[in-house]
């Protein structure tokens, strides 16, 4: 049976503020799935508990049949994961942070090397990989988190803005990456911001508004629902997002004062 | 112009020291009390009990701590020494000239540096010549030796201070990452260190007459800007007034090469800042020492690049290593201050101290500054990778747990019923998850909590390659040139028990990962333990070393006392290990609120948090 992952309600608060509200979803493989929601709407916290990094308040997180819970370390073994900011140790360089990633998974030998001298070719750092990971751009560091996160050959792919700082050219080899990936019978979920990179690269989409899941379902079958061309439409409907155009008339006519 | 002067004198105090919420104008009160306390308290003493003490040497001593002090406090401070590319890429769009920004930095360090020295030899300069003046000096007199004592202080930090500005400008033009760069700072901020530790014995007037008579290389300095004092006072001795001038000089081309490399940097600064990817990051030495085990390897070479690299972890070493060497030097120097001649056997036991005076004062620098994180924000790697299981004890891994034998297990080193008696109920409950480990292997996966082990584990690694190694070696060397080779096989066998020993104590029940965790000062409970540390670290130094020259003529004992010693190190750590297994993982405390800085160009110019 291929792997799926499942959220049952899950729920988390901070201070007793509800960030996420029993968001239910299943993400299968061979699925690349966009998260998408408005700032504050429960996205990262929702990636975070996916990822481990922070425990659900209430519900649970399957996959492969089991509550991650019950033996984390097998389903971390089987996660890439890519955080919203770019938090990396800044004295390592590229080539070292990539080599203690991969050694933290248990890689090592020239199979290691092997897979890291070619992931830095591919994303075209092999000439800065001995420089300090503090003179590296947004869009560089973007770069090693993706690297990093699919050395060990993950089962599931956890991307919180992945394209962030990322050029043209780096924006197409990840969509193609994500497509591979698919192919391969892998899970992918890509919480984003960026519509257009959603719209194009999943097949599926989820919104989540106010810790709650409004919509789960194909850009397709959502646009013919909702009677929307573009997945832009979709969205402002399903956050309700003031217009756009008004609130920057707004705010111009503010600084103009 | 003044709110960037502001900005930059407020930003000296408001670092990773500073306490989230703290207020830097508390900081800068609290530590300008630290430092005027020794100049009060030694002229509170003299007043007090009438004494006096000699004036030259007493003088000596406040210039040499002022010197020492103002070098430290650049090194201290050493990012903040130029303008840096944060500075340059928040200021240089803004409308003001650029050279305007490095006029506001250049005096507020300039208002730092007065206001320090002037702080640590407020009551020295004040008080001293009043206290030491004699019954029929004038108050013209008194007032004359205070400004030359107020000069020679000022001359003396400030080429010191001078000095480390002018390396650190060299620094940036030629390399900042270069190794020998980072490895200067870090000997001169040992050095400092120990200095501070050896200078009150400046004050012994016998020392002082021996270091003036003929001054060696490393405490010329002193004596040049001492000359300044003593000139400018008259002193009677004629041989004052050309160390004075050489002392003039000495300032005047610390200031020449403080100006040309500081110009020079600040030139640079464009091309530093804008530059991306530059520069060439090489693993330290010891990297080529990792373990086999992958994840042990893996921890074990970002611990070491941290040390080598972060400046913080850096400079609390060098702490303890100037602590270190201030103690072996100190020691050496009593014993000669103390004993007019001393024994053979004082003298050899004082020497075979210092290498496990080194190695326990090291290793205790190398733990606490495990305890210190490193951009606490990015240890969501080790978290999102720890691949290991939590109750389940990988039986077959470990030593002293039974294992199933049909599979090929290397056989217990230890009887079960003695092993149930040392490890009591932490091997019951082993054994009763023996069941579930075993199902594991049959199942065919892997052994889980053995990594987690691994990764701890390499903590203990980084101590034997930078603790116990280098001086095993320095004392294995020292003993082989000063006693022979029979004794230097002795002393490495005696020191490196012990030093084992000392390094599986320190490293009892630490299940964390090297600089991945929040740290929290005050932990360690300093002021409740800290007289039984001490008590207990020098017995093992000292006492050992006493004991190790007592039994010389008896190799037999040297050797049972390396064997027991041996064993409790082994004994320590396979409790160590099996407790490290049956964690649920590595040990990692949630990450403190960020915290933002603003500039707050408007208004207010105060800097707060949000």
């Amino acid at each position: 049976m291929a792997p799926a992952l499942e959220l049952r309600e899950v729920s988390r608060s901070f201070a007793r503020v509800p960030v996420v509200r029993g968001v239910s979803f299943t993400l299968r493989a061979g699925e690349v799935c966009g998260y998408l929601g408005a700032n504050g709407s429960g996205k990262t916290t929702t990636v975070r508990m996916l990822v481990g990094l922070l425990p659900p308040s209430s519900g649970d997180i399957w996959f492969a049949g089991q509550n991650i819970e019950a033996n984390p370390g097998a389903y971390k073994a089987r996660l890439g994961y890519v955080p919203e900011e770019a938090y990396l140790y800044p004295h390592l360089s590229g080539i070292e942070y990539l080599e203690l990633a991969a050694g933290l998974r248990g890689l090592a030998g020239p199979a290691a090397k092997q897979k890291i001298g070619g992931a830095l070719e591919i994303f075209g750092l092999s000439g800065s990989a001995e420089s300090a990971l503090e003179t590296y751009s947004k869009g560089m560091k973007q770069k090693i988190l993706l690297a990093a996160a699919m050395l060990h050959d993950p089962d599931v792919l956890i991307l919180d803005e992945p394209l962030s700082g990322l050029d043209v050219s780096a924006v197409l080899l990840v969509r193609c990456i994500f497509a591979a990936l698919a192919r391969r019978g892998k899970i992918v979920l890509h919480s984003s911001h960026d519509l257009a990179v959603v719209e194009k690269v999943c097949a599926r989409v989820i919104v989540l508004h106010q810790g709650r899941v409004v919509a789960d379902d194909s850009v397709a079958n959502l646009g013919a629902l909702m009677h929307h061309e573009s997945l832009e439409d979709i969205f402002k409907e399903l956050t309700h997002q003031a217009d756009p155009t008004r609130s920057a008339e707004d705010l111009v006519e503010l600084m103009e004062r | 112009m003044r709110l960037l002067f502001r900005f930059f004198l407020r930003s000296f105090f408001v670092g990773d020291g500073l306490a989230p919420g703290s207020d830097p104008s508390t900081l800068a009160i609290t530590a300008a009390a630290f430092f005027a306390a020794p100049g009060l308290a030694v002229c509170m003493v003299m007043t007090v009990s009438g004494s006096k003490l000699n004036t030259d040497p007493a003088v000596a001593f406040f210039l040499a701590l002022s010197m020492i002090l103002a070098g430290l406090l650049a090194l201290v401070l050493w990012d903040d020494l130029l303008p840096n590319r944060l500075d340059f890429l928040i200021l240089r769009p803004q409308p003001l000239p650029w050279s305007r920004a490095v006029l506001a930095k250049l005096c507020a360090w300039g208002v730092l540096m007065t206001a320090f020295i002037a702080t640590v030899n407020l009551f020295s300069c004040s008080m001293l010549p009043i206290v030491n003046a004699a019954d029929q000096a004038s108050g013209i007199a008194v007032l004359r030796r205070m400004g030359a004592q107020a000069l020679g202080v000022a001359a003396g930090s400030a080429w010191i201070f001078l000095w480390i500005l002018a390396l650190r400008g060299a620094a940036a033009v030629f390399g900042e990452g270069r190794p020998v760069v980072r490895a200067a700072r870090l000997a001169l901020t040992a050095a400092l260190l120990a200095a501070i530790v050896l200078s009150p014995e400046l004050t012994e007037p016998d020392i002082y007459r021996h270091l003036a008579g003929a001054p060696p290389l490393w405490c010329a300095p002193l004596f040049w800007f001492l000359g300044i004092t003593h000139a400018l006072t008259g002193h009677a001795s004629a041989a004052w007034a050309p160390l004075a001038w050489i002392g003039a000089r000495q300032l005047a081309a610390a200031l020449a090469a403080a100006a040309l490399f500081y110009a020079w940097s600040c030139w640079q600064l464009p091309r530093r800042a804008l530059a991306t990817a530059s520069g060439r990051t090489r693993g330290p030495w010891p990297s080529a020492f990792a373990a086999g085990e992958p994840r042990r390897a893996a921890v074990y070479r970002f611990a070491l690049a941290t040390l080598a690299r972060s400046r913080r972890h850096s400079l609390l070493l060098a702490a303890w290593l100037g602590f270190a060497l201030a103690v072996v030097l100190a020691s050496l120097a009593s014993l000669t201050w103390t004993f007019p001649s001393p024994t053979l056997a004082q003298t050899d036991a004082v020497a075979l101290a210092a290498p496990l005076v080194l190695c326990c004062l090291i290793a205790v620098g190398l733990r606490h500054a495990f305890a210190i994180p490193i951009e606490i924000r990015a240890n969501w790697l080790f978290r999102v990778a720890e691949t290991e299981a939590a109750p389940v004890a990988a039986a077959s891994e470990l030593p002293f747990t039974a294992t199933s034998r049909s599979r090929g297990g290397v056989p217990p080193a230890v009887p079960p019923r003695w092993r149930q008696a040392i490890f009591g109920r932490l091997h019951l409950d082993r054994l009763r998850r023996r069941g579930e480990a075993d199902q594991r292997e049959a199942r065919g996966e892997a052994p889980q909590n053995v990594a987690v082990a691994q990764r701890l584990l390499a903590a203990r690694d980084i101590l034997l390659a930078l603790a116990v190694l280098p001086p095993l070696l320095l004392g294995a060397v020292l003993a082989w040139r000063i006693w022979g080779w029979n004794i230097a096989l002795l002393q490495v066998l005696f020191c490196g028990s012990l030093m084992l020993l000392w390094i599986e104590a320190l490293l009892l029940r630490f299940p964390k990962i090297p600089f991945t965790c929040p740290y929290v000062s005050g932990r360690a409970n300093l002021k409740l333990w800290g007289f039984a540390y001490w008590l207990t670290f020098s017995t093992f130094a000292f006492g050992s070393a006493a004991l190790e020259r007592r039994w010389w003529p008896h190799p037999d004992r040297i050797v049972a006392a390396s064997a027991a010693a041996l064993a409790a190190a082994i004994a320590l750590r396979l409790w160590n290990r099996n407790w490290l297994a049956a964690l649920p993982g590595c040990q990692f405390e949630d990450a403190p609120e960020p915290v933002v800085q603003q500039l707050f160009f408007g208004a207010g110019t105060d800097l707060s948090r949000s």
